[in-house]
């Protein structure tokens, strides 16, 4: 009965809200994000401002265009283009569609609206109202004009008659209410969004090759490069290659033979470098790497430039697989060879590093001075100061000691284990160290510290100890001249065993930091009101050992930025069973208040507590282990060898029953 | 009503198909092979097992002193290289959970530690060659060995370390001295 049949969209009525839909679906989401990105850039350059000391290094305009380079995407780009093309073309759809009007539907029959009544109108009032219609409109009445022809004045008068029967005549009644319509079924539309052209005649074949590309190898593509460059570069944004390249030095070489020029090896030997310098080699690399720290110009300053920016994100790399090693020495020297390139520092003048990277000071004055350190530059007054460090002016000795002061180093003035409401430490916990901070100016050690007050265990300190450690105003950027970037001041906390110096914990970042104790003067500084306090704590993924007893760690705070800006820590843990009784007495508190959740935070705990078994129980071998040797490393070698050794042994045995 | 189609359109679909998709599978499986062959070992060369492979090929069979001693030198080796390499499986396998080291890393290690295993089955193989039985002597031997490799190597090397700490020590007295 009903005849469907295509129509394609000849008028274009219906396609620009197609392609405006389709194009509003990208650009929405690119302009917020692009919005979302000039303002994230232009705050942190705000909030994250570095100290200016006035200092200038030689090529201080090329870093500073270099900086903005990096940090500022250019105006004129390929994406900006396609942004800007997405947006013409959203303006057109919208122009088309405005600016079309809608054909009126004449099929579309509305019984009320030929009439011209109220929806709402009774059977009475529609029939006077036809009444007075077929009066007007009568074909015998209506003369012809200009306007309408006779044929025309008929179809008005049936249309009429027909919605007037439609609201009245049952059986007409029904079509329209069946069919939408009083004369039953009509011809029913499929419309297809697209224009005409596209479809039939020349376009078709355009079409179908689009198609074809998008479907068969375009998508294939983008999925495939995708996914490969997700393999290419690991989580911490280092190039697969760089990290192979580290791992395999951390695998096989001894952890006290890499020294910092090894490091700084691998480093040249990065493929980074190769993507984005193919012309030269491992060892140019190296020798640029070289002249940066000793403050040089090379031929082509801007593949310096290039090669520090990158180092940042390569060291950090590094610091993420050695972490997984465990070891503390190495990690040591990495931060020691990322401050050495943040501040331009040779790795044969590390020991005098804190008053090197000092604006004004060079290797010649430390070695006529002697002043090497904080502690002896913050015993010299400013006089002695001027003539000691044979600075130029008077003023440069200012911008030295301002510079001095501004460089943050941070005293662990308390440090301790806690269970989240335990006043003492139980086996098979997950504790976490509250570490009290003190901020102060690298020359200005002896500012007092204020009572520390206990921190009181509220809910939302209980539900999430770690939210204090996200509260301070985010450290600024570190003070580099010489370095080609914006450089993020951070200190990585590392938890740190006594016995055997590997890695319990971290590295953390602490990237939030109050420094307002460095704007203080040195008469306030004196005044311990004044002086703030913050709190860090560290996140522990291991439980506390099995047995009770005093274990021995060290908290490191390591910053990547500044020599002499770090801090040690020793602290105890003093684990202690646990009073029976009290445990009854939480459980029963427990059970009282989340009695359903118990049985889920009992299977929680014992899968908890099947895990905590295997983990106590390889680190209580590992203590056993090093208490019988000192020599700890040769000591896991003959652990590893007793099993290889066993498993040797059985091998060719099994062979032989075979 | 329908134009008739042809009798071959679906046999050339499937045709077509197939090829396709057995094309795809060969060249997947080869460029896997060649990825693996072109995959660099972990330790590229082992010098005292190629001594020994030599002295055992040799014609009139060198003295079994000779033979044994190279043989030792080469179980000390791998055992050394075992060690290494236990030592480093736990790190890798944490750094790949983490996804810091790439997929590739991880089978190539993977893959040299089964080559390891048979490295050390083809040192006892040859072990009880020689003499039925040898194998376990020979290898706690070369742990020994190994092990005293290791203080050696420490102990030569805590020259080195002296040295360091006496420049630093020098370099730190620039400032102690002015005190």
């Amino acid at each position: 009965m009903s005849d469907s049949r295509y129509s394609y969209d000849e008028k274009s009525e219906v396609w620009p809200y197609f392609g405006a839909t389709l194009t509003a679906l990208v650009i929405v989401p690119w302009t917020i994000s692009k919005v979302n990105r000039l303002r994230t850039v232009k705050k942190d350059l705000e909030e994250q401002k570095s100290y200016d000391s006035g200092f200038r290094s030689p090529n201080d305009d090329q870093i500073q265009k270099f900086k903005s380079r990096t940090k500022k995407e250019p105006f004129l780009s390929w994406n900006n283009l396609f942004f800007a093309i997405s947006w013409l073309a959203f303006g057109c759809f919208a122009y088309m569609i405005f600016n079309h009007e809608l054909s009126e539907e004449k099929d579309f029959f509305d019984p009320y609206e030929i009439l011209g009544v109220a929806y709402s109108a009774t059977e009475k009032e529609i029939k006077s109202h036809y009444r007075k219609l077929s009066i007007k409109f009568h074909p015998d009445k209506v003369r012809d004009t200009v306007n309408m022809t006779r044929e025309e004045i008929e179809s008005r008068f049936v249309q009429i008659t027909k919605a007037y029967k439609s609201l009245t005549d049952d059986e007409i009644r029904e079509n329209y209410v069946k069919y939408g319509h009083p004369d039953g079924p009509q011809q029913t539309f499929h419309g297809i969004a697209l224009p005409k052209f596209l479809i039939e005649g020349n376009g078709s074949p355009i079409v179908v090759a689009c198609y074809t590309i998008f479907i068969g190898f375009v998508l294939p593509y983008v999925v495939g490069s995708w996914w490969s460059g997700s393999k290419v570069y690991t989580k911490k944004g280092i190039h697969a290659e760089s990290a192979t390249k580290f791992f395999e030095i951390m695998a096989k070489e001894r952890t006290d033979e890499i020294s910092h020029e090894a490091i700084l090896d691998v480093l040249a030997d990065s493929e980074e470098y190769k993507i984005l310098l193919p012309k030269l080699s491992k060892n140019d690399i190296k020798s640029i790497l070289i002249a940066h720290l000793e403050r040089k110009p090379v031929k082509n300053e801007n593949e310096k430039y290039v090669v520090i920016s990158r180092t940042t994100t390569l060291l950090e790399g590094y610091l993420d697989i050695v972490s997984a090693f465990r070891s503390n020495e190495v990690s040591q020297k990495i931060l020691d060879v990322q401050k050495a390139i943040v501040q331009a520092i040779p790795l044969s003048q590390l020991f005098a590093g804190e008053v090197l990277q000092i604006p004004f000071m060079n290797i010649d004055k430390v070695k006529s001075s002697k002043v090497s350190n904080f502690k002896a530059l913050e015993q010299l007054n400013e006089k002695d100061l001027h003539s000691c460090l044979r600075l130029a002016t008077q003023y440069d000795a200012e911008k030295v000691i301002k510079a001095a002061q501004h460089i943050p180093k941070i005293d662990i003035v308390d440090a301790h284990f806690k269970i989240p409401g335990e006043e003492i430490i139980t086996p098979k916990a997950t504790a976490h160290v509250v570490m009290k901070l003190k901020v102060h100016s690298a020359i200005n050690s002896k500012t007092p510290t204020p009572h520390l007050v206990v921190e009181e265990e509220t809910d939302a300190i209980l539900r999430n100890p770690f939210a204090t450690n996200e509260s301070g105003p985010t450290l600024p950027f570190a003070h580099a001249p010489f370095f080609p970037g914006f450089h993020k001041t951070k200190w990585y906390v590392y938890l740190v065993g006594e016995r055997d110096n590997k890695i319990i914990e971290g590295p953390h970042e602490l990237t939030r930091l109050d420094l307002s104790n460095l704007e203080l003067t040195k008469e306030e500084s004196v005044n311990d009101d004044k002086i703030n306090i913050c709190t860090y704590k560290i996140p522990m993924t291991q439980l506390t050992p099995e047995n009770a007893g005093k274990y021995s760690f060290k908290i490191l705070l390591v910053s990547n930025s500044y020599f002499g800006a770090d801090s040690l820590h020793q602290l105890f843990m003093d684990v202690v069973n646990e009073p029976e009784e009290d445990e009854q007495v939480n459980a029963e508190i427990y059970d009282m208040s989340e009695p359903e959740e118990d049985t889920i935070a009992g299977q929680m705990s014992q899968l908890r507590g099947d895990k905590v078994k295997r983990s106590t129980n390889n680190e209580s071998d590992d203590d056993l282990s090093s208490e019988e040797e000192d020599l700890s490393d040769i000591d896991t070698d003959t652990d590893a060898d007793n099993t290889s050794d066993e498993s040797d042994d059985e091998d060719p045995s099994d062979k032989k029953i075979e | 009503m329908a134009q008739s189609v042809s009798l071959y359109t679906p046999v050339i679909y499937i045709a077509v198909l197939l090829s396709v998709l057995v094309i795809f599978s060969t060249v997947y499986r080869k460029r896997k092979l060649r990825s693996l062959e072109g995959m660099k070992p972990w330790y590229p060369t082992h010098t005292s097992r190629d001594i020994y492979e030599t002295l055992a090929e040799m014609a009139p069979k060198p003295p079994t002193k000779v033979l044994t001693s190279a043989l030792l030198r080469r179980a000390t080796e791998d055992i050394r290289r075992v060690v290494k390499i236990r030592e480093a499986k736990g790190a890798l396998a944490t750094l790949h959970q983490k996804g810091s080291v790439s997929d590739d890393l991880w089978l190539r290690f993977t893959k040299s530690e089964k080559l390891m295993e048979l490295e050390l089955q083809d040192c006892a193989n040859e072990a009880n060659k020689i003499k039925e039985g040898f194998a376990s002597t020979l290898f706690s031997s070369a742990q020994e060995i190994a092990q005293n490799d290791a203080i050696r190597q420490r102990l030569g090397n805590l020259d080195k370390i002296r040295d360091d700490f006496k420049k630093e020590m020098e370099n730190a007295n620039i400032t102690a001295s002015k005190k």
